[in-house]
């Protein structure tokens, strides 16, 4: 075997894969060629796993790419989280089989991811829910607490002193915008009117105008006659519950003034019997 | 079973005032928890819930089916705590020790040494969350502890998802930090 073929199949010979004439016939070069054996010795040496010095990566990094722990944490908390793809959460985990200190922070941050969630919920004590309760349970529903809202704006406008004054001049604004101005929308309605009730006056025929005097007349007497009567019932109510109040009042002014009476009397019993010790 | 929030709100809107105290109860604690996390004031974090609650009471008709409720009511308490916070501005800051952290809601499933355990875990983010800036506490509040989603909070907050992503993520790391410092054993 020339040393060209011993040197191509030396690979072969060393994990036991050559046939057994191929062997022999290696065998047989290596006896013969000193510079094979040493060839092969060495060969055989370099296929052992030797275990790298421990700063090797370090320097080879720090040479090159500079340390990975920054790019490993910006992946971290996804890698915690699984949201990684499966290439990036490998080259991650291999860094954290590495770097005890990448380790120790997804430690802490797998503790985090477990320990927060149940910080959700606190404890407000037995008095929120039934302070909440008293707040809204008993509140009316929400359209009649609008209208409620609605209707108090407008007593307390009402309320005001000066809504008179107010409303007047509101209205009397409103008079001029709609019928006073020249180009109001209603500026010839008064006019109109007038005519209107002319024309009605005129065509109207006097007899029959004369004959609905005297029902007219016996319709306003009805409710004349309606509201005194009205009036009178008020009236008598209003005496009666006057005289009640009266008599009321009468009682307690008697009490009051018996009362003023019985200790005046008695002061002056009081006042007698010391000014007869002063004398004594 | 329990009714679902839906048919609660359904019943609220109807003017049952049962399903209105049991809505109450459901959400009571969620709204507090907020509340104290802007607050920080337990009093005042109960003001401002039962505030949310009567303002609930009163939107009921205006809250549309087609959204989610719990979202829809922790925006309505960040932003009745913003404005509570905006209208005693000059007034200074309450310290964490206004809110009882241990007042969370009890699990009645958990042995006295596990609840102990829980509590000081509690106590201890409590406090590491308590030096973090106001925006990595709201995001952390808003995803990790209330658990809303990214696009709620990007609607909420009116920022890019990728934005609360990223700030979330950002908070995540730093509050581990923090918690290391207080506690080195955390984790490990």
């Amino acid at each position: 075997m020339a040393c060209r073929t011993f040197g191509e199949r030396l690979d072969d010979l060393l994990e036991g894969r050559l046939s057994p004439a191929d062997r022999r016939a290696a065998d047989e070069h290596l006896r013969s060629c000193a510079g094979c054996r040493e060839l092969k010795s060495l060969v055989a040496e370099a296929s052992v796993p030797v275990t790298p010095p421990a700063d090797l990566l370090g320097a080879v990094l720090a040479r090159t790419s500079g340390s990975a722990c920054g790019s490993a944490r910006t992946r971290l908390c996804d890698h915690i989280d699984r949201l990684l793809a499966p290439a990036d959460d490998d080259l991650v985990r291999m860094h954290l089989d590495a770097c005890g200190e990448c380790a120790g922070l997804a430690a802490r941050l797998a503790r985090l991811a477990a320990d927060l969630p149940p910080l959700a919920e606190r404890d407000p004590g037995p008095r929120l829910v039934d302070e909440v309760l008293a707040r809204t349970s008993r509140r009316p529903a929400l359209p009649s607490r609008r209208a409620a809202r609605f209707a108090a704006v407008w007593r307390r406008l009402a309320h005001r002193p000066r809504i008179a004054w107010e409303g007047a001049y509101v209205g009397s604004i409103i008079m001029v915008v709609l019928f006073g101005a020249a180009n109001a929308p209603f500026a010839d309605v008064p006019g109109r009117a007038l005519v209107v009730v002319r024309a009605v006056q005129e065509s109207l025929p006097a007899d029959a105008a004369r004959g609905e005097v005297p029902r007219i007349r016996l319709a306003v007497l009805s409710r004349w006659n309606a509201a005194r009567a009205l009036t009178s019932n008020l009236e008598r109510r209003s005496s009666a519950a006057w005289d009640g109040l009266k008599k009321e009042l009468g009682t307690v002014w008697g009490r009051f003034a018996s009362g003023k009476a019985t200790s005046g009397t008695n002061r002056t019993a009081d006042t007698n019997e010391a000014d007869r010790g002063d004398e004594r | 079973m329990l009714l679902d929030d839906a048919t609660l709100l359904e019943r609220c809107r109807q003017g049952d005032d049962l399903a209105w105290e049991g809505l109450v109860r459901r959400f009571q604690g969620r709204v507090y928890s907020v509340a104290c996390h802007y607050m920080r004031n337990a009093e005042e974090a109960r003001d401002v819930a039962q505030e949310v609650f009567v303002r609930i009471y009163e939107r009921l008709e205006a809250f549309h089916g087609d959204q989610t409720f719990l979202p829809w009511v922790l925006r309505l308490s960040r932003n009745i705590c913003i404005d509570t916070l905006r209208r005693q501005k000059a007034r200074p800051r309450a310290t964490e020790a206004d809110v009882d952290p241990t007042a969370q809601l009890a699990s009645p499933a958990r042995t006295p040494e596990e609840a102990s355990a829980a509590r000081s875990a509690r106590d201890l983010l409590y406090r590491a969350m308590d030096r973090m800036s106001d925006a990595d506490r709201e995001i952390l509040m808003l995803k990790e502890i209330q658990g809303l989603k990214v696009e709620e909070i990007a609607l909420l907050l009116k920022v890019p998802t990728g934005t609360v992503k990223s700030r979330c993520n950002r908070a995540r790391l730093d509050l581990a930090e923090r918690v290391r410092r207080l506690d080195p054993s955390y984790g490990a």
